[in-house]
């Protein structure tokens, strides 16, 4: 079975990239697969989403990938391994703002993480990308190393805005990469919905007539929506603690929706298309 | 949209959704070229099936979606027909879809479907795919723009049926769109208009770009095509004459061309040719007789007067030499005055008059002298 490289994108922060990382990396593991999460945040939040410290120097991190001279030794973290078997992350943080600079010179430096992890395989079945919050540099290599795309985003205006854009950058962009094969968008992933009338308007949950709502317009241009993640005090004390949900509180019924998401991974095929 | 917002979500997606359906169409040039490369002479080829020919239809869309073009070249269909005969099977997989009904409907490769029900053979090779309405006209429509020998005026019709499908617009609204956007870049006209929708620019700019064109030369050079007698341009697109004898009937006058269009229904196009020729030479014999006996009004007497000047189709050319086309053509617009105002005539009676200086540069080559 061909490794699956998932890339978890937004065009705005704070909407659950990261929480949507290490669950489905909890998750994952669950079903016996062997996950590595990559952070390509300069904000370093998987580091602290995994419980982990931050990394004392830029050789125990992504940057250290991402260098031509890079040859095979990962420097993986192991995470949750007393409660679970096979999580490792390898760490993002400020570091990446150099990072991306050196990209741009670097020779076929969108393509560096792909090159790296097709010369140098990774044993792990799934391999996760957790993107920052803005299209930069780092999202076009995470892009050319991934098989598939989950987006996140809260039901606002602002974030449809900004996903819209994001959906517009990645067709423009893999087509210009000319992947193969190309990257397919699993899904979209709502977070931090709350009862209000915003929300609910936009997700279509308003019997009100004439309102465009976010599922009718994903589903005309074939895209998958996942199940809506609702607003949720445990999940931010979870990360707090530097712990998925599943470990933090197993019966919360939202860990079923991350669970779906974590199927539908397995479940997809690599390059089809 | 929230109740509230004031940017409609369609709006926001709009330039995602052009992005999207430009790497579509991207793919799927690349998979039909694929298709053309992939022979089949090896058996167990994968992801093509054989399939019974009698289980095949044509592709069967909603009125609202119906492909333009149905016509088959007779003399070209022979040929393939010749061509697969000689082989004992096709060899480049058609592609097809199956429907509702459980037979296959053709996307790509109706001409060679065609061949193979006429030769009788019982199987085709094929690749089966999954495809909605909208995408299957449209792999049609690119499929029928990538074959070789499509002629002008078919990949006119095939690209505006694809701006249409892609604007959602009417044949009529994408043509004035087209024509709107090429005043506006030539001189800046109804820039409101335009720079309003420039979603809809980068989409007919990108679609043309994909097949070598651009807007101005696809308004002044193919537009004009469909601009054929209406009679004619229908019976092309109704598939009873092709779109070379069109072109041909359309030079003709026309008060002859439903007589040349019935003609050139059985009549192959070598045939329509040598009538339009023989046609012109009895009418210039015609005209030359008639000044001889000092007609000199340079107005030629119609030709049905003279029972001997009829050939036995019926049909009577009246074609005068070019250049007494182009003056009596010129006399009849110098004075309109309104006509003249429009900046398009003069733009293009500068050209008419660039041409007539070429005219004028070979007289002096030649020691003409034309005072």
């Amino acid at each position: 079975m061909l490794q699956q490289r998932i890339a978890i994108m937004s065009n705005s922060g704070g909407v659950g990239k990261t929480t949507l990382a290490v669950n489905l990396a909890y998750q994952l593991a669950g079903m016996g697969k062997k996950v590595a999460l990559f952070g390509c945040d300069p904000n370093g939040s998987l580091t602290l989403f995994c419980g982990l410290d931050d990394p004392l120097n830029a050789d125990e991190t992504i940057d250290y990938v991402l260098r031509p001279e890079f040859s095979g030794d990962y420097p993986l973290n192991p995470v949750w391994r007393d409660v679970v078997q096979g999580i490792d992350a390898c760490l993002g943080g400020l570091i990446l703002t150099e990072t991306s600079q050196r990209l741009v010179l670097t020779k076929r430096g969108e393509y560096l993480l792909a090159d790296k992890l097709e010369d140098h395989p990774l044993p792990h079945d799934v391999v996760i990308f957790d993107c920052p919050g803005t299209i930069e540099q780092v999202h076009t290599v995470a892009l050319a190393a991934s098989t598939h795309i989950l987006l996140t985003l809260k039901p606002e205006d602002k974030d449809i805005d900004a996903l819209a854009k994001l959906l517009n950058w990645i067709y423009e962009t893999r087509r210009d990469l000319r992947l193969k094969p190309t990257p397919e968008i699993l899904g979209v992933v709502p977070n931090g919905f709350k009862d209000r009338a915003m929300h609910r308007d936009n997700l279509g949950l308003s019997q009100l007539e004439g309102l465009e709502s976010l599922p009718a317009i994903l589903n005309q241009m074939n895209i998958p929506l996942f199940p809506t993640i609702r607003d949720s005090a445990y999940i931010a004390n979870a990360a707090a603690v530097g712990l998925p949900l599943g470990i933090y509180r197993p019966k919360e019924p939202i860990n079923e929706i991350y669970k779906d998401i974590a199927i539908a991974i397995t479940q997809a095929t690599v390059g089809e298309n | 949209m929230a109740r509230n917002s004031r940017r409609p979500m369609t709006s926001m997606f709009e330039q995602a959704v052009g992005a999207q359906k430009e790497e579509e169409l991207d793919r799927l040039r690349a998979e039909i070229e694929q298709l053309k490369l992939t022979q089949t002479s090896g058996s167990g080829e994968p992801g093509f099936i054989q399939i019974p020919v009698a289980q095949i239809v044509a592709l069967r869309l909603p009125d609202n979606l119906k492909q333009p073009r149905r016509y088959f070249d007779p003399e070209k269909l022979a040929k393939l027909r010749d061509s697969i005969q000689k082989h004992g099977q096709v060899l480049e997989p058609i592609l097809v879809r199956r429907a509702a009904d459980g037979l296959y409907e053709t996307i790509s490769g109706e001409r060679r479907w065609r061949c193979c029900k006429e030769l009788r053979l019982d199987f085709i090779p094929a690749m089966v795919v999954e495809m909605g309405d909208e995408t299957a006209l449209e792999v049609a429509l690119i499929a029928h723009l990538l074959s070789e020998e499509i002629s002008a005026i078919e990949e006119t019709d095939s690209i505006l049926s694809l701006l249409k499908l892609r604007l959602g617009q009417t044949f009529e609204e994408v043509k004035q769109f087209l024509i709107a956007i090429k005043n506006y870049q030539s001189r800046g006209d109804g820039a409101e208009l335009i720079e309003a929708s420039s979603d809809k620019v980068a989409i007919i700019e990108a679609v043309l770009e994909e097949f070598g064109l651009k807007v101005s030369s696809f308004v002044s050079n193919r537009l004009p095509l469909l601009n054929l007698n209406p009679q004619i341009i229908e019976a092309v697109r109704s598939g009873e004459i092709s779109p070379t004898s069109a072109t041909l009937i359309n030079r003709t006058p026309e008060h002859h061309q439903v007589a040349l269009i019935d003609f050139s229904k059985t009549a192959t196009k070598t045939q329509l040719k040598e009538k339009i020729d023989h046609l012109k030479q009895m009418e210039w014999s015609q005209r030359v007789n008639s000044e001889v006996e000092g007609d000199n009004s340079g107005i030629i007497m119609p030709a049905s007067h003279l029972q001997s000047e009829v050939d036995n189709s019926g049909i009577i050319m009246t074609t005068v030499p070019v250049q007494e086309r182009i003056y009596t053509r010129l006399k009849s617009i110098r004075r309109r005055k309104s006509l003249l105002k429009d900046q398009r005539v003069q733009e293009h009676l500068a050209q008419v008059d660039s041409v007539l200086e070429k005219i004028e540069a070979i007289a002096g080559e030649k020691g003409i002298s034309l005072s």
